[in-house]
């Protein structure tokens, strides 16, 4: 639970278009990876973001971590009430102690040719943290303690390890500045099921220890129910449900949730999945086209006369979706399901 | 069931590196019969993929050898058919599904090209007829326009999209057992749900026998008939599906079913992570290879390999075990279900 209201990350309208391949006599094309999205994480908090490949969510990653290149981004982020989206490479490098990342190849994300205790140590030395390199070595001792890695090991190559010990190590790097935020891409992705929840136990730990708050991005929803106090659900670039975890699993309200939620499987043969799934057609479009309406449209299986010409926008308060089934305004009465409810409590 | 239509004997397949013998497959029997799915579960290492590669014939040899055991598949040994003989069986009878739909196809070829080639081979088809044949096949799988989407390349599909290529081509000869590795693992819930309920489609339309390799117990789960646990290298358990998820005895597997995570429950307070790192292949513990794992652990669990036990009551292979604290484990699980009521 978060401890206080202290909002740590504010991102307001967010919107990163990339260029897409520009052909002879044709206008540019925007790549719409993510295109205007709203949330705050506070102090001690795990916000989740779910959706399918291609929505958005480590482009997400990258922007709040200023990691965009080439690209237009539009839109403000607040790290910890700093306006940090426009500032240059260098004028960031001090705002890099406050937030950090975990990624998802813990096979890609280690430097081969660096001993472990040096991948943990480097950040605080970059920073001039923990006074000299005795006070350093010190540091990281307590880390690998902290993110049970045995100290023992720290003059050894990340091949030495397993992946679940390297996404430790992973894990140790970025808590090495002592950031208030963590984002963490899919850090459990690659892991087997059984490590998987070692480490899941061990940002959980961290958290209720360090007072730590994480982005924690996956596309495995159980994962996401059991870390995150809040979960937004993205699909095309957009927020299209935002709730806590709880709320969002046990009563989801959009179209698109409902049916992402339909066609997870549940590790037990009792429940017939299959019995309730919706199953939709086609695949995620390109991110290529501008919508008019809702993006979703296409592809709804609860979809209105006037979804394609008007654009729903993220409202409530507490539970959040993004669909005009919800907005009381726009229904369309010949076809009122669930009219009125933008403000349901289960 | 009736006779098998794959028997998998005591099988045990090594790898010579220069760092020492990898025993990727210790001791594997296994049985599998018309028109069911058998899933195999176990840890990246745990010798799921390696098994059904020999049963293919695919392990490069050196640097693996296969040093024992038999696969009777037809009332042949297909350790024994030499490559040429092989060519027959593989891809017509026995076809498979690599994991990473991305790489499985060959960038240079059309779409048309890599699926002609197995029924003009196998099936003896003219190039007309195999085109006809393959246009057949995606519209089969689910891929819109397809007689128009042929020619296109790998990389002009969408990895679902792929993935249904790769499913087409396998069942190009409309094979008596798909082996399918980790085919959905690369792949968004909401494709994942549609490539399961088509290979269940085609194989309640064809009747072929499914092995399906995944780490995934909610697949295993709405997919399989039975499972096989497998832990270095060797089975630790199998049973039909609704069984091993209701009264799995092997301590790895109740890790396992504990270890998941599940979205359509309220928040657990913590997960029950089987401490530890999975075994190293190349220096496996002595007996029971999850004893340094396993909080049932006795000095006895490292005299020696635990034997796979049955203990199904009705038929004899219906549940089986390697572990020597069975009985006591189930003893603790029903008492302790009885205390805490299920929620």
């Amino acid at each position: 639970m978060p401890n206080s209201e202290n909002t740590i990350l504010s991102v307001n309208n967010l919107k990163v278009h990339f260029p897409g391949k520009r052909k002879f006599g044709q206008p540019q094309r925007w790549i719409r990876a993510v295109d205007g999205i709203n949330f705050d994480v506070k102090e001690g908090e795990t916000l989740g973001l779910v959706g399918e490949s291609g929505c958005g969510k480590s482009t997400t990653a990258r922007a709040i971590l200023n990691l965009i290149h080439r690209a237009k981004v539009q839109g403000t982020i607040h790290l910890n009430g700093t306006r940090i989206d426009n500032l240059s490479d260098r004028a960031m490098i001090s705002h890099r102690l406050t937030v950090q990342m975990v990624f998802q190849d813990p096979f890609a994300s280690l430097n081969p040719r660096m001993m472990v205790g040096n991948i943990i140590r480097e950040p605080m030395a970059n920073y001039k943290l923990f006074g000299d390199e005795t006070g350093r070595r010190l540091e990281v001792i307590r880390l690998m303690e902290l993110v049970g890695v045995n100290p023992q090991y720290m003059n050894r190559y990340p091949h030495e390890f397993s992946g679940g010990q390297r996404q430790r190590i992973g894990i140790a790097r970025a808590l090495a500045v002592q950031p208030k935020l963590i984002i963490c891409d899919e850090a459990v992705s690659a892991l087997d099921v059984s490590i998987q929840a070692q480490v899941i136990n061990l940002l959980m730990d961290l958290q209720q220890k360090l007072g730590v708050s994480y982005v924690f991005i996956a596309h495995d929803l159980a994962v996401v129910r059991h870390i995150a106090h809040r979960v937004g659900v993205m699909y095309l670039g957009k927020i299209v449900e935002l709730a806590d975890s709880k709320e969002l699993y046990d009563s989801p309200k959009h179209p698109y949730t409902t049916a992402l939620l339909s066609a997870a499987p549940v590790p037990d043969p009792l429940v017939d999945v299959r019995a309730n799934r919706i199953t939709l057609t086609g695949e995620v479009p390109s991110p290529d086209i501008e919508y008019v309406g809702c993006s979703f449209a296409d592809r709804c299986p609860q979809v209105l006369g006037h979804c394609a010409a008007t654009m729903p926008q993220l409202s409530g308060t507490g539970h959040q979706v993004s669909c005009l089934l919800y907005e009381d305004d726009n229904v369309d009465k010949s076809d009122p399901p669930n009219s009125n409810s933008a403000e349901v409590f289960v | 069931m009736g006779q098998p239509i794959l028997q998998v004997k005591d099988l045990e397949v090594e790898f010579v590196t220069d760092d020492g013998i990898v025993r990727a497959v210790n001791d594997i029997s296994f049985d599998l019969y018309p028109g069911e799915t058998l899933g195999i579960v176990g840890e990246s290492g745990s010798g799921k993929s390696v098994t059904n590669l020999t049963v293919l014939g695919l392990i490069p040899q050196p640097p693996g050898r296969v040093v024992s055991g038999e696969v009777l598949f037809d009332e042949h040994d297909l350790l024994e058919l030499s490559n040429r003989q092989f060519q027959t069986i593989r891809g017509k009878r026995i076809a498979m599904i690599f994991q990473d739909p991305m790489t499985a196809l060959n960038p240079f070829l059309s779409i048309q090209d890599q699926l002609i080639e197995v029924s003009m081979l196998h099936l003896g088809h003219t190039r007309a007829q195999a085109i006809n044949h393959a246009v057949e096949l995606l519209e089969l799988v689910g891929i819109p326009a397809a007689a128009s989407r042929i020619t296109e390349y790998p990389h002009q599909f969408s990895g679902g999209m792929r993935q249904r290529v790769m499913i087409a081509m396998a069942l190009s000869c409309e094979p008596d057992i798909l082996i399918a590795d980790e085919p959905t693992t690369a792949l968004d819930v909401t494709i994942q749900a549609q490539i399961l309920d088509l290979l269940k489609a085609m194989q309640d339309k064809r009747g072929m026998a499914i092995i399906f390799i995944t780490h995934d117990l909610g697949v295993v789960a709405s997919i399989c008939d039975r499972v096989m646990v497998m832990y270095g290298g060797r089975k630790v358990e199998q049973a039909d599906t609704k069984t091993l998820f209701a009264s799995a005895r092997h301590p790895y597997t109740l890790g396992l079913l504990d270890s998941a995570p599940r979205w359509d429950q309220p928040q657990q307070k913590r997960l029950q992570a089987i401490e530890g790192q999975p075994p190293d292949m190349m220096n496996l513990p002595a007996g029971c290879a999850f004893s340094p794992r396993c909080e049932w652990k006795t000095d006895e669990c490292s005299a020696a390999v635990p034997e796979l036990v049955s203990i199904g009551s009705e038929t004899t292979d219906s549940h089986v075990v390697a572990c020597i604290h069975a009985d006591q484990i189930q003893q603790a699980r029903s008492t302790s279900s009885e205390e805490v009521p299920h929620a």
